[in-house]
């Protein structure tokens, strides 16, 4: 095996002598040219002419590192330094020397260690800061910390620290390998060691440098945590939050360390948990060539070790949450990663998740189906709330004639439905509710309290469902006629926050609680919490939104009040979801599930509403049986309950339609978005807003299916009815639109499309502004229609905008900004700009800052544009690789079967056939053809691709 | 120390004597490690010393006392270049063992190497010259010379009797082949 693996890259090696000088293009094509040579000899040809190109930095780095080697000491036993003398060498670090000393002279005093900074790069700049420093440093004082006592320099300049000796010190890796510590036995050890860290955090010194050992534990048993702050030390100073890579340990350096980025009490949960980990499995917690790699392998690493080798699941949460890459989803403070480790030990239950939170954004638009359908079922609730709420005034026994009146008010608003269609139970809710506001007005009401009561119901039922604008004057309307009432400013403010305005959201808080401060009774701080959270939001601050929702969580349910609670929790699930920590999520509402099913009947609309987002949730994390589960169990109940009516009902067979998709049972996924259809239909006709959402369910099964012609026909249909019934200003509607523009793109209607989205652009300028993600979304397609048609005066500059505005607002990493990149790239190409478009790309690929993660599915398509780039360039060589990643990168993200990795594939082998290697291609081609029937895949669009590709290799 | 002289070794090596091959190594060894013991005292806290200088002061000591002719040239500095990795190596294993002489777990390469990346890198260079030996070992020269001993393309010319056009061919495919190797390497871990 390895004889030939040998023999194969002598081969190349041969091969590749004759082509150092061409160009890589004309290196590959005469690779092609030679005949009878191995695949295996033909891919190594190819890594040498790739591995040609590359810089030689490498070598620079490695005669660097030769230099190291080398290097001179100057301290032996019996010299003295300082006062001291040096009696036993106890440790030669890259940094530093360690020797145990005693004091000239003195028979008296301890023996101490002194730790000499005998290293090259130190001498210049330590002296200076090293006074100031250690009289920090000096300061710490705790059992479980090695107590530093001063600092000096020796005769020939080094610096030294004078320490306390720790007897007999193991470190800690070597304690636990000789003791045979348990699990339990380690995370005793890693609890005392965050204890005494976190300490130190108090006192404003970061460790920077946690690692084995650093990590002693003396004759007595005791940890102590050793080199605090050294290196922060040994910085450059220039730099005081960097640290320099010389200093530090790659195997347990956090990632923001490698990176240069700035350092915080989170990089030393990282490293801490990071010798945690190897601790508990044995193995070394992170990769080689993480330093090579700038960490982009982290993650994976430590999920596979986690997962291979840390068998308890909520010791593996906790580890997780400690070893995020990003430090702004690890545990905020050492105490926290301490508290739940202390609770695992105590098999009390930990809460890996509880203060950690990324700013992810992401498939806003997936759970609209699910919010819409719950907020009809809510409305039906708002309704039934106002009687409960007149019932309750009865009960108090203040004014029985109001109650009476209420009850009347109620009764005679449904009766004005059309009879046929209060019989059939399927009455329009936004009739009944315009009717209701209207006839308020006549209402005799004696107190404008009441009046205000009564349109503030109405106002929450438009709110929930959906029609904000007519919420907003409704509530304008109770707030005229009462200032004081708390449910309208509320009510305002949530307006405020769903039309991305923090600004009035936060004026409207404002009269809140000057309201509160004059009220006589304590009002509900929750409810206000709920709000900020919402402007939390809004601003970025995604940390602080969940952090608000889970106080309203527990604050509601200290108070008992089973309905907000749940409601809250929607807004926590919701808040984790789009952080894409949809495993959490679910967590958290089953979690409140459990309570709300103690007082609250199994079909309570919160309690479906809640089961229904667990639907969603499942099918996110791709626990398809859950999911399963959960609509079987969901259908069965509402179908027992309520009978077909249920609005819920079609919802859920949206959602099992949509888990059948993801398991790619399409016959069933058909089956289910029919039902729905059905039932739509009957429930509500044509053009209501509910059978546009399933319609448009249909479109997109059509999509995913391939068969686009189909997918426009159903989309538009959507569209239309979408028109109609909630009117052509509503977020749903523009939504719709928008994806359908999207498929007329790919159908090659680019007037048609560009007709459709100009208008919802406008309006969508005017009513939510361009820094909208929706707004950006939908010029980004816009940019990319105007392309099409070759009108590149109006495509490259409005595409440049889009992309400034979405990095600015949304981030780097954002789906919609990495689409906004691919467009502008895309226009670029047309005008043959392809060194732009190459250069574009790249930015998203390789910039620090910008890059993306290898788990992340943009890749693949950032991969295969710059495949596509380079073909344009003719530069083979690059095409094939790039496509070749993308492939993988597809392979790796989705597995080998899925249809974007099959078509990937196949992209892959018509560039090979393109560079008439036909036998690799056709090597992928017949893979694909095995896969789909080993998977009975069928897709038009795949089916085509192939036949093309084996009509060109015959 | 020793009784035969290099210049003899190298022309018996030459003539067949496979077997003195050990005897350079061990000659040339020698006088690294003392040349570096010498250098490293003669210098002041934390200056180091590169192997190329030391490559230059053995060279030279072993061209003092004898009559090096040009067509052992070649020879010699392949075995100097050979006996400086060696010596490299067993500096930073010397290194890395005493400090961690207890701990018997196993452990990954940058394990036993220590903290500094740097000297892992000098291990993986070591790699990846074990491995370009066996595919080609010419190109290992020539990446040992230029790497390791520092010479200019015009010295290596010299040396091993190739314009220096060749040789900087050459040494862009051993490059390269190394650069290659070491992708290789780490795209299986």
């Amino acid at each position: 095996m390895v004889e030939q693996d040998i023999k194969h890259w002598q081969q190349a090696n041969e091969i590749y002598a004759d082509m150092t000088d061409l160009s890589v293009s004309e290196a590959i094509a005469a690779l092609h040219q030679l005949p009878h040579v191995e695949d295996e000899v033909k891919s190594l040809v190819i890594s040498l002419i790739s591995a040609g190109q590359q810089s030689s930095q490498y070598f620079d780095q490695a005669m660097e590192s030769y230099r190291q080697v080398i290097k001179h000491t100057i301290f032996e036993v019996g010299q003295v330094v300082g006062d001291y003398r040096l009696t036993q060498a106890l440790d030669q670090g890259g940094t530093a020397e360690v020797y145990v000393a005693e004091k000239v002279g003195s028979e008296v005093q301890k023996p101490v260690a002194i730790k000499l900074f005998n290293h090259p790069g130190y001498l210049s700049h330590l002296s200076d800061r090293f006074q100031v420093e250690q009289k920090i440093l000096a300061g710490l004082s705790h059992p479980n910390i090695v107590k530093l006592y001063h600092g000096g320099h020796s005769s020939n300049g080094v610096p030294y620290m004078v320490m306390e000796l720790v007897k007999d010190a193991k470190t800690i890796d070597r304690y636990v390998t000789e003791q045979g510590c348990s699990t339990r036995d380690i995370i005793g050890l890693i609890i005392q060691a965050a204890r005494a860290v976190a300490y130190a955090h108090t006192n404003l010194v970061v460790h920077r440098d946690i690692k084995p050992s650093n990590l002693l534990i003396d004759d007595q048993d005791t940890l102590k945590v050793v080199d605090f702050g050294i290196a922060k030390l040994l910085n450059k100073p220039k730099d005081p939050q960097k640290t320099t890579l010389l200093a530090l340990t790659p195997n347990y350096a956090a990632p923001e360390q490698i990176k240069s980025e700035p350092i915080s009490v989170r990089t030393d949960v990282f490293s801490l948990a990071a010798v945690c980990l190897q601790l508990v499995t044995g193995e070394s917690p992170l990769s080689k060539d993480r330093l090579l790699s700038g960490c982009v392998n982290d993650d994976s690493h430590i999920n596979r070790l986690l997962k291979n080798k840390v068998i308890d699941s909520d010791l593996r949460k906790i580890l997780q949450q400690a070893l995020q890459s990003e430090s702004s989803r690890r545990y905020r403070h050492m105490d926290l990663f301490a508290d739940d480790l202390q609770a695992w030990l105590e098999h009390r239950p930990v809460s890996a998740s509880r203060d950690s939170f990324v700013y992810r954004i992401g498939k806003f638009a997936q759970r609209r189906t699910a919010l819409f359908v719950t907020s009809v079922v809510l409305l039906l609730f708002a309704v039934s709330s106002v009687i409960v709420f007149s019932w309750q005034y009865r009960q108090i026994s203040i004014e029985v004639e109001k109650s009476r009146q209420f009850k009347q008010f109620l009764l005679n608003v449904f009766a004005a439905a059309k009879p046929e269609e209060a019989r059939s139970g399927a009455i329009d809710a936004r009739l009944l509710l315009a009717q209701a506001a209207e006839n308020i007005d006549y209402l005799d009401l004696k107190a404008a309290a009441d009046k205000s009561e009564l349109t503030d119901a109405i106002a929450q039922a438009y709110f929930q469902l959906g029609l904000y604008e007519r919420a907003d004057a409704l509530w304008q309307q109770v707030y005229q006629l009462t200032p004081d009432n708390r449910r309208a400013m509320l009510g305002l403010a949530q307006v405020a926050v769903i039309n991305n305005d923090a600004e009035t959201a936060k004026q409207w808080l404002q009269r809140v609680q000057k309201n509160d401060s004059k009220a006589t009774q304590t009002e509900r701080p929750a409810d206000l919490w709920l709000i900020q959270s919402g402007i939390a939001e809004l601003t970025g601050d995604q940390e602080q939104a969940l952090s608000l929702a889970r106080r309203a969580h527990d604050y509601f349910q200290g108070e008992d009040l089973i309905q907000q609670q749940l409601v809250a929790a929607q807004r926590v699930g919701d808040l984790l979801f789009k952080a894409s920590q949809s495993k959490q999520a679910i967590d958290f509402l089953q979690h409140s599930l459990v309570t709300g099913r103690q007082t609250l009947p199994p079909t309570h609309p919160r309690i479906l509403a809640i089961k229904n987002n667990l639907l969603d949730l499942y099918n996110d994390v791709g626990e398809f049986e859950q999911a399963l589960a959960i609509s079987d169990e969901l259908t069965s109940q509402i179908e027992s309950v309520f009978g077909e009516r249920h609005p819920l009902l079609i919802d859920t067979y949206v959602a099992t339609s949509g888990t059948y998709r993801a398991t790619g049972d399409m016959d069933k996924a058909k089956e289910y978005a029919e039902k729905a259809y059905q039932l739509a239909l009957k429930l509500h006709g044509l053009n209501s807003a509910i059978t546009g959402r399933v319609v448009n369910t249909l479109g997109v099964l059509d999509y995913v299916r391939g068969n686009i012609k189909e997918a426009i026909a159903h989309i538009s249909r959507a569209a239309e009815i979408f028109d109609d019934s909630v009117g052509e200003n509503h977020p749903d509607t523009w939504e719709v639109k928008t994806n359908l523009t999207a498929l007329l793109n790919m159908n090659q209607e680019y007037q048609r499309a560009i007709d459709l989205i100009e208008p919802v652009v406008k309006s969508q300028r005017q009513e939510l502004g361009v820094n909208h993600k929706s707004t950006i979304y939908s010029q980004t397609i816009l940019a990319r229609l105007y392309g099409d048609i070759g009108d590149f005066e109006k495509a490259t500059p409005l595409a440049e905008s889009v992309l400034k505005i979405a990095i600015e607002n949304l981030g780097e990493q954002h789906p919609l900004t990495l689409g906004s990149y691919f467009t502008l790239a895309k226009i670029y190409q047309k005008q043959n700009r392809l060194a732009d478009a190459i250069t574009l790309i790249g930015t998203i690929i390789h910039q620090p800052e910008g890059a993306l993660t290898e788990d992340n599915e943009s890749i693949i398509t950032a991969y295969n544009t710059l495949a596509d780039l380079y073909a344009a360039q003719d530069d083979m060589v690059n095409a094939l690789l790039y496509k070749q990643k993308s492939w993988q990168a597809a392979q790796h993200i989705l597995g080998d079967s899925t249809l974007r990795t099959l078509s990937q594939r196949l992209k892959l082998a018509q560039l090979l056939q393109q560079n008439k290697q036909f036998k690799e291609a056709n090597q992928h081609v017949q893979a694909v053809q095995l896969l789909m029937q080993q998977h009975a895949i069928e897709h038009p669009g795949l089916q085509q691709l192939l036949d093309l590709l084996n009509s060109e290799n015959q | 120390m020793h009784e035969q002289s290099i210049t003899m070794l190298l022309s018996e090596i030459k003539a067949g004597r496979k077997d003195l091959v050990d005897d350079v190594f061990a000659i040339l060894y020698a006088e690294i490690k003392s040349l570096a013991g010498h250098q490293l005292k003669r210098l002041s806290p934390g200056q180091t010393i590169t192997p190329t200088v030391l490559a230059h002061e053995c060279y030279l000591k072993v061209v003092n006392n004898e009559q090096l002719q040009l067509n052992n040239t070649r020879h010699f500095l392949h075995y100097m270049a050979l006996s400086m990795r060696a010596y490299l190596v067993d500096t930073l294993r010397a290194k890395s063992t005493d400090k961690r002489q207890h701990i018997k777990s196993a452990m990954s390469l940058s394990d036993c190497v220590g903290d500094s990346q740097l000297n892992f890198r000098v291990m993986e260079m070591e790699q990846i010259f074990k491995r370009m030996e066996a595919i080609d070992e010419k190109l290992t020269e020539i990446l040992q010379l230029k790497v390791l001993l520092g010479l200019t393309y015009q010295e290596i010319s010299e040396v091993i009797d190739l314009s220096e056009r060749q040789v900087i061919r050459r040494w862009q495919q051993a490059k390269a082949l190394a650069l290659a190797i070491y992708n290789e390497g780490n795209s299986d871990g």
